[in-house]
């Protein structure tokens, strides 16, 4: 909560518009739901960068490995609790995206246009 | 993201507000997952207590909807459905319409609605006069 709520507020000081707001925010839920729910932890860094303006999100979990990685990129992974589709949904709202995920955890790399 | 009980669960409960033979749910700000189980459990209870034949759940108030929130959402309605309920979602914002849709994200099982007036003629409330002097208009359960 507190990310959603200080990814919202640096939108806002930057003036940021409102969908795009929303496309960052939600890509923020996501990315910090993984790790909350379903790792043992991890961190979310956020830095803004200039010309043009974006923002640059690494997510890095200490989980196990996401498995089944590519039917999920691949939009063919269905979960009754959504698992999996917040990453597919980063990827689409994100201008670059990478991820890279083993047994001794996650990363991932998401840049949005501001 | 499972929690202990504390005392605020009461206080963040979301409403569930009876509404003739519906269940009107109105959601406002941000929602926790364990609200979100709350709610459904809550629902399900009250469409067997009550026989609510609809609910609606108004997000006009929400401002963010991710995956996890669909997912659960659908769940709800499915679970409704399978006791005769129907369920429209009503006052979701153009942003988190594009975010959703930009997201591959799709709400199945839950019919949805511009607005709460519609959603609520949907599901069987029509506007009637109270009289014919009288111009004003009444929202109604359809006989």
């Amino acid at each position: 909560m507190d990310a959603l709520l200080a990814t919202r507020s640096l939108c806002q000081e930057q003036g940021v518009r409102a969908l795009v707001q929303q496309r960052v925010t939600t890509v923020v839920s996501e990315l910090c739901r993984n790790i909350v729910a379903y790792t043992p932890g991890g961190y979310l860094e956020l830095e803004l960068k200039q010309g043009p303006m974006r923002l640059q999100l690494r997510a890095v979990d200490r989980g196990t490995g996401i498995g089944n990685l590519p039917e999920i990129l691949a939009g063919r992974y269905r979960s009754k609790t959504g698992l999996g589709r917040g990453i597919l949904g980063t990827k689409q709202l994100a201008h670059q995206f990478n991820i890279a995920t083993g047994p001794s955890g996650t990363t991932i790399d998401a840049e949005l246009l501001l | 993201m499972s929690e202990a009980f504390t005392p605020d669960d009461a206080v963040n409960r979301i409403p569930i507000i009876k509404l003739w033979h519906l269940l009107l749910v109105p959601i406002q700000g941000h929602i926790t997952d364990r609200q979100l189980d709350q709610l459904s459990e809550g629902l399900l209870n009250r469409i067997h207590e009550t026989g609510a034949t609809g609910i609606v759940i108004d997000v006009t108030g929400m401002w963010l909807i991710d995956s996890h929130t669909c997912a659960l959402l659908s769940r709800i309605a499915t679970s409704a459905r399978l006791m005769g309920a129907r369920t429209v979602l009503c006052g979701m914002s153009p942003e988190i319409a594009l975010t959703l849709q930009s997201m591959g994200l799709d709400l199945p099982e839950v019919k949805t609605e511009l607005t709460l007036e519609e959603a609520l003629l949907g599901l069987g409330i029509e506007s009637k006069s109270a009289s014919q002097e009288d111009d004003e208009s009444w929202l109604l359960p359809s006989r």
